[in-house]
């Protein structure tokens, strides 16, 4: 790889033990990625994290979480600094965690901004080059913003946040961002658990070769909002791994389609209409139980807030269910000042700090986790991610079609479609 | 060479250096946290639980095998997951894949798992499950060793 000056002395450990050895896995990560170069980054996100098996952020029980501890001690040790801007989620059960990263130059994001696109800092912009931690995240910059990064997990981003390089490849590089498969889309997607769907069903259709950037078309612009392809975007990493796709007129380099597949042909061309949609919500189809736990997984937007606010006004949620939101850091200070939080509150809703924890016989549990153990039987989510993660406890989860359906489930604790 | 060798090449260098193993060949892509549901409460136990998502390996483990199979998919955890499933002495020999996801390639990277993909021809189709497969991640090779019938 050709390295600039600083990159090899970062690799030679002139600047200490700490950047070498990171210095080491990126160039390792380049050579094997055929990157001819490392570029800078104006960000890198250290939030990895996510219960048992958490990352950066989470309790100091799994062997990630203690490898790259470890690599934190080197670099305090040698008074080491994040070389770019970098953010991580404060979720961490270690006392003196939060401390520690700020010394290595982090910036603090509060708990509940940490998973989705809300409450990102500093805001990437076109054209930079980025290393996310979460995986929606990365997939909402690439294909809404315009920046460029790869989904590289824990790893790869304390390492770029270290020595504030990524090496070249993916999509960083112009070839790779371009179309390669169109997706017609056919019917009017109703709202944002739609738009769930529509990914989930791409993603699927992909998983094999999602490398090949889907380039949608039959989309009225007008109609989508941010909770729309903020739902779409989480859905696209579930069976498959879809971090980097285009809507024709929406995302920054799909103006056009002839823009989006660069003058070429599509290798592939496929249709999602409510016979493909209906396929995937057959998969989490309700089958009458009565509900345990209802969850709305993503954290409210200030929008969705105000619906989840109006839907509940006057009313309570059942004795016998379990019903959990969490708020986004700007609904979380909007909630406060406008009296949402008392509408929800005197409904009965549960406010938790991480995204899917619930109140479980008066413990907060997180059912990706606990579901079977804990003898929950049927869980009711707005959230294809929950039906994927919490299906392989065994247990029923049931996707609704509306957030309506959701609090009205919640309210009167059978399901409601 | 032993007769009945097959070698498959990479386009490019692959990762660590060399593993060797009997093969477990995975028609789907992979991910972890949902298709290997014990680790959850184990991580040696690395038994493919799905039958829905993975089915051509169900009720199988890739501990001490060389793992082949299509992509990884799904979010970050793949990574998290491998790192306590090599502690607990669990790893496979080595991972051979069509085309390798960004968060496999760093664990192999840090946990030195040999890994090599983009063959010049399909893992999938030509190594079968029980084949000896020797990979090395420095050259970007596989030899492929069939099983007696």
């Amino acid at each position: 790889m050709d390295l600039t000056r600083e990159e090899q002395q970062m690799l030679s450990g002139a600047e200490g033990e700490g950047y070498k050895k990171a210095m080491e896995i990126l160039v390792k990560m380049g050579e094997y990625s055929g990157a001819k170069r490392m570029v800078p980054i104006s960000w890198a996100d250290l939030t990895t994290f996510s219960g048992r098996w958490g990352g950066h952020g989470d309790s100091p029980d799994n062997d990630m979480y203690n490898f790259l501890r470890a690599f934190e001690d080197l670099s305090l040790k040698e008074n080491a600094k994040f070389k770019c801007p970098t953010t991580i989620v404060d979720a961490s059960n270690e006392p003196g965690r939060n401390e520690r990263m700020e010394k290595l130059g982090a910036k603090l994001v509060a708990p509940s901004g940490g998973s989705g696109p809300q409450d990102v800092f500093p805001l990437p912009l076109f054209g930079q080059y980025v290393a996310p931690g979460p995986t929606n995240v990365a997939t909402y910059l690439n294909s809404m913003v315009g920046a460029r990064g790869n989904n590289e997990g824990p790893v790869g981003v304390h390492m770029a946040a270290l020595t504030g390089r990524i090496p070249e490849y993916g999509y960083l590089l112009d070839e790779n961002r371009h179309g390669k498969v169109l997706v017609e889309v056919k019917g009017q997607l109703k709202n944002y658990i739609d738009w769930a769907v529509l990914g989930f069903y791409i993603s699927k259709r992909l998983s094999t070769h999602y490398w090949d950037v889907p380039v949608l078309t039959g989309i009225d612009p007008i109609t989508v909002t941010s909770d729309d392809i903020m739902s779409f975007c989480a859905s696209m990493n579930h069976p498959g791994s879809v971090t980097h796709f285009l809507i024709e007129g929406l995302s920054p380099e799909a103006a056009t389609l002839e823009t989006a597949f660069d003058g070429k042909e599509p290798k592939e061309t496929f249709i999602v209409g409510p016979k493909e949609m209906k396929e995937i919500y057959d998969m989490y189809a309700p089958s009458g139980n009565k509900p345990d736990i209802v969850t709305v997984r993503f954290p409210l937007t200030v929008e969705r807030l105000y619906e989840v606010a109006h839907l509940l006004e006057g009313k309570r949620i059942h004795k016998d269910v379990s019903f959990a939101v969490i708020l986004s850091n700007s609904a979380k200070l909007v909630a406060e000042r406008y009296g949402l939080r008392e509408v929800l509150e005197s409904a009965g809703v549960l406010m938790g700090d991480r995204q899917g924890q619930v109140m479980w016989n008066g413990r907060i549990i997180d059912p990706w986790v606990d579901a079977r153990r804990e003898g929950i039987k049927t869980m009711v989510t707005d959230s294809l991610k929950d039906c994927n993660g919490v299906g392989q406890q065994e247990i029923e989860v049931a996707l609704l079609p509306s957030l309506e359906a959701v609090i009205n489930t919640a309210i009167s604790g059978k399901i409601e479609v | 060479m032993m007769e009945g060798t097959i070698i498959l090449k990479s386009t490019h260098k692959g990762i660590g250096g060399i593993g060797e193993g009997e093969a477990l060949v995975c028609q789907e892509p992979i991910n972890l946290m949902a298709d290997t549901g014990n680790v959850w409460e184990d991580a040696s136990d690395t038994t493919f639980t799905s039958k829905t998502a993975t089915p051509s390996v169900f009720g199988k483990n890739f501990s001490g095998k060389v793992l082949v199979f299509p992509t990884g998919k799904g979010g970050i955890f793949s990574s998290n997951i491998m790192m306590d499933v090599v502690a607990a002495g669990s790893a496979p020999k080595a991972i051979v894949n069509r085309r390798t996801h960004p968060v496999w390639a760093f664990l192999s990277i840090v946990l030195r798992i040999p890994l090599v993909d983009e063959l010049d021809q399909d893992p999938c189709e030509v190594i079968k499950t029980g084949d000896w497969v020797k990979v090395d991640g420095e050259k970007g090779i596989v030899e492929i060793t069939k099983r007696k019938k």
